[in-house]
């Protein structure tokens, strides 16, 4: 009989690679991590990570996989019982490791044999391990040595073995009494002592949560690591200590400790081998003579509950089924708009009413299925603590990376677009705008670059910010090789944005050498494309020697906004709702004579240039003065005036693309369907803004 | 689509092309009636500001939003008629292999006029000169009951890369004449 696997193996390659990048990230935080609790912390989540991993690779018979991760496993042991510090060199080992573990997990899933290549690799990573291990064991061998030559033997004749299974052994489907039942069977005369009091403890009794602690005693001819074989699999998730016949005292005392009663222990220890009544009595005196700062210690093993990193459930939904829902979400919109619309024609007040309510649930459907598509950025920027400490070690420079507004919400498709600009713009910013440490130096910088990945929300856009302390931008240089490459003519005269941004053009590269993380030209333009596909704009600030910061400003989602409509000759537009400043009457705010020849006015004593649509979209026939209206609106820090026919007000837009034939149109960013069926052209509104200025700009010029 | 391929083949084992004929000012054309997926009355459209009045504007047909083209002002005609009750939107669709996308796109015709099944052996190549449309929208002339009309060809009438590419410049001028002004 054969079981069809498949879905399995696919369901394990994405929790692998979502554990490997937690493990990515774990290790880098590792590396600056001070205070030892935490990095105690993080070293445990590794180890639940490779563990975890270790375990499925093995269901689905993953040899290479089981093989690394098994070593890299029994390292991190030894680190997580503190005998091993965790350096940058095993950290970098570590980081290898993850790297080929996932290259071998995508290797197996496709069902494909790895290559020498990477075999080679592997069998490094696990001499590499070997011989920290090895290294290890000899240290350990010392201390057992050490200690056992010293008094601390017991006499007792029984094995004793203590057994401290979590609280959430069960919650994660293993049952700490088939372990018992298997060492029955491996052993005799098997006693077993349960301690159950924490069971009527004053905390309500959760019926999927493990309270008990066991105290077992037998005979068996086994060795030790036979005996801990038993509980392999429980292993992470309990305490274990074997004391063998004649056992250390050292693991007796730690043992204890374990247990929340010392009584019960006591008792439990007397039960399980009568030779020892006298060890329990000198314990006793031990432990009332030298335990003084010892009882606030056995509180038993600390629940993992309480462990930093935060954990929030989630649910894995394919993005195909959220795309679907939210399509149908704004097909309700707009039959909803339109039975609003007739519900107000009828003249029924209750109908009316209830149409009203329908439309309020119908908007926050709307907004809650929007959400479901955000995603926080965090993951994103997490994934360039990597890339920094890669291309920066590569490069011999020092790169601190600094990263704010992790959990900033934007679209799951803006995520996955964004990330390949961003890796071009650091790369670009490690490689050409930090210099190497001793340049900095002698700048009287600090050794280290920063490095700054930042994002907020900002008027109904959202920016992402990479800045770097480095040596800025050359614009002289940038001129001149714009110029040899012919992308623009030597007579034409650039504002120094626009020379930055000639970073952007395509085949642009100022680095006088190819290096393998940027130089070739291609990169940069990828960013400009792709952030113009989402609708997006880009901006450099840069001060040489003083380092550069490039903007990246998205729109916050791309299907459903909240829009402000309007009519200009009988033809309705919207935009943005949160571009929208405020709404007047023209004429309250300005006479027409005052604003026959110029196209501002004076609004509370500051300077409002304005639009006015009517002219622009080329519409001879004027209306009258007293009947228009200004919308003022703003983006980002360009500010102005759209002159209006009428103001519709507040409005649900279900953004509708266009199609090709107005792809790159600049002012125009799609189409809305009304209640009425009738479509509203969406405009754009920085567009239209930023057009009017770069050609009024390029007039001036001419004159 | 699908369904057409069997029908397209068979059409050519009979020698035959089928068309729809349309009347644009105050001439019939000839459209390939495989990629027509209806022909809808004029409802009223929408202007997509700073375009040419080649794009006669945006409908919305069952929820997409599509443009629709002025043919008289597509095809360059220089006397224009215009549209009244017997106009009509035929909704052509089509695969752009430039893009490789494919997409629907609406015609503003004067009217339907009929649909023709055209004989092989009737197709003439087009007048060096004299049309009154430019010559790369004609593909063949075909002669029906001694009666000559323009098959158009229709890669050419509706090439979105270079209506595009118009619009882009069109708006820019749109621009510019504001500033001016």
């Amino acid at each position: 009989m054969s079981i069809d696997l498949s879905s399995a193996i696919a369901t394990f390659v994405t929790e692998s690679k979502e554990l490997l990048q937690e493990m990515e990230n774990g290790l880098l935080d590792l590396e600056s991590e001070t205070s030892e609790e935490h990095a105690n912390e993080i070293i445990n989540a590794l180890f639940r990570a490779i563990h975890t991993i270790k375990g499925s690779a093995g269901i689905f018979d993953f040899e290479h996989v089981v093989t690394l991760t098994h070593i890299a496993e029994t390292l991190l042991e030894d680190a997580r019982n503190g005998n091993l510090q965790l350096d940058k060199e095993l950290i970098s080992l570590y980081l290898e490791t993850r790297d080929a573990t996932e290259s071998l997990i995508v290797l197996a899933a496709a069902e494909t044999e790895p290559d020498q290549a990477l075999l080679n690799k592997v069998n490094n990573l696990v001499s590499c391990f070997s011989k920290y291990i090895d290294a290890e064991n000899n240290q350990i061998i010392h201390q057992d040595a050490a200690s056992s030559s010293s008094e601390g033997t017991l006499d007792n004749e029984r094995w004793i073995l203590f057994f401290v299974p979590n609280e959430n052994v069960l919650r994660n489907g293993l049952d700490p009494y088939s372990f018992i039942h298997y060492l029955d069977s491996e052993t005799s005369n098997l006693v077993v002592n349960t301690w159950v009091e924490a069971m009527f403890g004053p905390h309500h009794f959760d019926p999927e949560s493990n309270y008990l602690s066991f105290v077992l005693s037998f005979d068996s001819d086994k060795t030790e690591n036979e005996i801990l074989d038993v509980f392999e699999f429980i292993q992470s998730e309990a305490y274990i200590a074997v004391l063998p016949p004649k056992g250390n005292i050292d693991v007796l005392k730690h043992s204890i400790q374990k247990y929340q009663d010392f009584d019960f222990i006591t008792d439990a220890l007397r039960k399980a081998d009568s030779s020892f009544a006298d060890i329990v009595k000198l314990l006793n005196c031990d432990a009332t003579d030298t335990n003084d700062p010892v009882p606030a210690v056995p509180e038993g093993p600390v629940p993992p509950a309480a462990s930093k990193i935060h954990k929030s459930k989630t649910l894995r939904v394919e993005a195909l089924k959220l795309d679907r829902l939210i399509d149908q979400v704004g097909e309700m919109v707009i039959t909803g708009a339109r039975t609003n619309l007739l519900a107000h024609e009828t003249g029924n007040e209750t109908l009316i009413e209830a149409m009203a309510l329908l439309e309020r649930l119908v908007e926050n459907i709307r907004d809650s299925s929007l959400k479901l598509r955000m995603v926080q950025i965090g993951e994103t920027f997490n994934k360039f603590k990597r890339v920094v400490r890669d291309i920066a070690d590569e490069l011999g420079k020092q790169v601190d990376l600094t990263i704010i507004g992790a959990e900033t919400e934007l679209d799951k498709t803006f995520v996955e677009k964004v990330s390949d600009p961003l890796m071009h713009i650091v790369r670009n910013a490690i490689d050409h705008g930090i210099e190497d440490p001793e340049t900095r130096l002698a700048q009287g910088k600090p050794e280290q670059g920063q490095l700054t990945l930042k994002a907020y929300h900002d008027s109904g856009s959202i920016v992402i910010e990479v800045s770097d302390d480095g040596k800025g931008l050359d614009q002289e240089k940038i001129l001149k090789r714009a110029i040899d490459r012919g992308l623009i003519s030597s007579s034409q005269t650039l504002q120094e944005k626009d020379i930055n941004l000639l970073i952007f053009e395509p085949g642009f590269s100022t680095a006088e050498s190819i290096t393998n993380i940027s130089g070739r030209g291609v990169g940069m333009d990828v960013v400009k494309r792709n952030i113009d596909s989402l609708r997006g704009s880009v901006e450099v600030e840069s001060v040489q020697g003083e380092g550069s910061t490039i903007l990246i400003r998205l729109p916050l989602t791309l299907s459903i906004i909240d829009g402000f409509m309007f009519e200009v000759h009988k033809e309705n537009y919207v935009i943005p709702l949160d571009t929208v400043v405020e709404c007047l009457e023209l004429h309250e705010v300005v006479s027409e004579q005052d604003i026959q020849d110029k196209s501002y006015i004076n609004l509370r004593t500051e300077v409002l240039p304005f639009i006015r649509l009517r002219t622009l979209f080329g519409i001879e026939e004027q209306i009258d003065h007293t009947r228009e209206s200004l919308v003022i609106v703003q983006f980002g820090t360009l500010r102005a005036g759209l002159v209006v026919d009428s103001l519709k007000g507040e409005f649900q837009t279900v953004v509708k693309p266009l199609g090709r034939l107005f792809e790159g149109l600049k002012c125009i960013s799609g189409a809305t369907i009304l209640g009425s069926g009738n479509v509203a052209i969406i405009l754009d509104v920085s567009a239209l803004i930023k057009s009017a200025i770069s050609v009024y700009e390029a007039l001036e010029k001419k004159h | 689509m699908n369904n057409a391929q069997p029908d397209n083949t068979h059409i050519q084992q009979k020698d035959e092309l089928r068309y729809l004929f349309v009347k644009v000012g105050h001439d019939h054309f000839g459209i390939p009636i495989d990629s027509v997926k209806e022909v809808i009355e004029l409802v009223e459209t929408t202007m997509v500001p700073m375009c040419s009045d080649v794009i006669r504007g945006v409908i919305n047909v069952r929820g997409s939003v599509i443009p629709v083209l002025d043919l008289q002002r597509r095809l360059g005609l220089k006397l224009t008629t215009p549209y009244d009750k017997y106009s009509c939107i035929v909704l052509y669709d089509f695969y752009d292999h430039s893009l490789e996308e494919s997409m629907t796109l609406g015609m503003l015709v004067n009217s339907v006029v009929s649909i023709e099944f055209i004989d092989l052996s009737n197709l003439e190549s087009s007048p060096s000169f004299g049309s009154n449309i430019p010559r790369h929208y004609e593909w063949k002339m075909a002669k029906i009951n001694n009666k000559l009309t323009t098959l158009l060809d229709i890669a050419k009438v509706l090439n979105v890369n270079e209506i595009n590419s118009s619009l882009k410049h069109e708006q820019e001028q749109f621009f510019i004449d504001y500033c001016q002004r």
